[in-house]
């Protein structure tokens, strides 16, 4: 008790003041290893304190955190030493919604110089939205390797939700968009459907 | 020379004459878009739309109208068509420090704090009554040229303009006050 | 209906209103290059004129609702159907200017964080509140405050916050049980508490 009270008094207060004083040194204890990883650690700590907000156990809170810490490492491993740290929490973003590793290698490979955390942004939405991973993948593969602004991911977006709210299915919404995006840019290869 | 030449100059082939139409007029169309916009970058966006759907619309104007009545009806209608593609977002950026900044080199007079205190209680405004009230006190137009202008009908315009005065006098009157004790203050 | 009071008050926001100050000089040059590129316009046959009596926005009585409610807001939360429905319909996808470029593009006080202002329409709520990894998701931080309505009882809320460059997740909290994504902007995936939230980049223009 008292080795846990001890600890806990070195927390973040943020987190001391938001948590139990267990849960807070579980935290905290994620926290410093990924500090001293070199992993952004403010995002674990606005994740733990989303938990508290929304009046989640202590040990889900925990896991959450944890489970963020590891997708951040991979994001970094597989984005690159240099990513921004928008970069690495988008790609982590993804990596928990089931974009494979691989993906985000590629995605690095088709943007050397260029921010990827819109397109990350752009994938880990379409996930969420139920459009399986592997259709959403290549279509932003596509377009990153097509070369597509920003700007225009986030359309593509719009359109590809707008689709969906208008009855066509994720899947379907999505290989549409992206092959008329690449229509539009003749220089890029066809997208097929992934099975 | 008169709009009116200036467009058959332009109709005719002179197209540089259009240039003419931009300096007589951007200045007013400025005033309004940054005022409805309450930001410089949407405004300046707002405006090249106006002045470029103007001159390919060139063709479609008839002198039965005024030019600036047109002009004007362009801008209001890019200025709602950039308030829903922002609100579509969800989200805008309020603060612009370009306008605060040139307030700021100003001498802090009562004039300032009232300017600042408008853009900032016209923020809080629902759009159609930040519009309203711009035509009516700002660009000093009538009730029957609002609604050509908007579509809108004369009641609901005076029904907006009417709210928007109720939701902005306790706003300016705090400020008065306040740039009574403190001087201006840039929020 | 308008008296006098109203009359004094328009005259402030009239004088207010002629001291805005003048174009930007640059932005006019900026203009006249791109009129420089456009096709020099034809007058139209006087038949056609008649004809297509074009008006730059004619808002039919029975749309007016409609357009009414994409003025005043999009990320509608309580049962939303027919009303979000119509709200889609006038819009065309890809038309908004995304949020991420337009950001970068104003400018902010040296230092300080850009302010963003998030706006929500939400009928029935007694109150709003916005939460995100730029607050501590605290309620308590950013109570949002309703606009004054044209229609009325005033459906619209907004708040304006710093929010630091970067990628950020929130979300709205309605009537301090009710957690809600915005239906306008990307989603962030599961985040592990079994509720989605949605997320905002603030970046620079043109992306790097």
């Amino acid at each position: 008790m008292m080795v846990a009270a001890f600890a806990a008094a070195a927390t973040d207060p943020r987190l001391a003041g938001r948590l139990d004083p267990e849960t807070a040194a579980a935290v905290a204890r994620v926290v410093d290893e990924a500090r001293t990883a070199g992993l952004p650690t403010e995002p674990l700590v606005a994740k733990a304190l989303e938990g508290a907000t929304k009046h989640a156990k202590g040990d889900r809170i925990v896991a959450a955190v944890r489970h963020y810490a590891t997708a951040l490492g991979g994001s970094r491993a597989a984005l690159g030493e240099g990513s921004s740290e928008s970069e690495i929490v988008a790609g982590a973003s993804a990596l928990l919604a089931g974009i494979p590793g691989d993906t985000l290698v590629q995605l690095r490979a088709a943007r050397p110089r260029q921010s990827l955390t819109i397109p990350l942004v752009v994938l880990a939405d379409l996930v969420a939205r139920k459009v399986p991973a592997g259709t959403a993948s290549a279509a932003v593969l596509g377009a990153s390797r097509a070369g597509i602004r920003d700007a225009d991911f986030l359309r593509l977006r719009e359109r590809i939700e707008h689709d969906i709210r208008a009855g066509a299915s994720p899947d379907a919404a999505t290989l549409g968009r992206a092959r008329a995006l690449a229509g539009e840019r003749s220089t890029s290869p066809p997208l097929r459907a992934t099975p | 020379m008169t709009d009116a030449a200036l467009i058959a100059k332009v109709l005719d082939g002179d197209v540089q004459a259009f240039a003419g139409l931009v300096e007589r007029y951007y200045d007013d169309c400025t005033r309004y878009a940054r005022r409805l916009l309450g930001n410089r970058q949407d405004a300046e966006d707002a405006l090249q739309e106006t002045f470029l759907s103007a001159y390919r619309g060139l063709g479609r104007y008839q002198e039965r109208d005024q030019f600036r009545a047109w002009l004007f009806r362009i801008l209001v209608n890019q200025c709602r068509s950039t308030m829903r593609q922002r609100v579509r977002q969800g989200k805008w950026l309020v603060r612009d420090a370009g306008s605060i900044d040139r307030a700021t080199v100003e001498p802090e007079t009562e004039r300032v704090a009232v300017r600042d205190a408008l853009q900032t209680s016209l923020d809080d405004l629902e759009p159609m009554l930040r519009e309203a009230i711009l035509l009516k006190y700002g660009e000093g137009l009538e009730y029957s040229e609002m609604a050509a202008m908007t579509g809108s009908s004369v009641s609901a315009l005076k029904m907006r303009v009417k709210r928007a005065c109720d939701a902005l006098r306790p706003r300016l009157g705090e400020i008065i006050r306040d740039s009574g004790s403190e001087g201006s203050s840039t929020r | 209906m308008i008296d006098r009071d109203d009359h004094e008050l328009g005259e402030r926001v009239a004088r207010a209103y002629r001291e805005s100050g003048p174009g930007d000089p640059e932005a006019k040059l900026r203009l006249l290059g791109r009129l420089r590129a456009e096709a020099a316009p034809r007058r139209r046959p006087a038949i056609l004129n008649w004809l297509l009596e074009p008006m730059q926005v004619q808002v039919r009585p029975a749309a007016a609702l409609a357009v009414a409610a994409i003025v005043v807001g999009l990320g509608v939360i309580a049962a939303i159907g027919l009303r979000e429905r119509s709200g889609a319909r006038h819009l065309s996808p890809g038309e908004g200017r995304p949020i991420a470029a337009s950001q970068g593009e104003a400018e902010e006080s040296a230092g300080s964080p850009p302010v963003i202002r998030f706006v929500v329409v939400a009928p029935q709520a007694s109150r709003v509140s916005l939460v995100g990894d730029f607050n501590g998701w605290d309620p308590e931080a950013a109570p949002m405050h309703r606009l004054v309505s044209g229609g009325g009882t005033g459906d619209t809320w907004a708040i304006a916050v710093p929010v630091p460059r970067g990628r950020h997740v929130y979300a709205f909290v309605v009537d301090g049980k009710e957690w809600k994504a915005d239906p306008h902007a990307p989603l962030a995936p599961e985040d592990g508490f079994g509720v989605r939230n949605s997320v905002i980049v603030v970046g620079s223009a043109g992306s790097t």
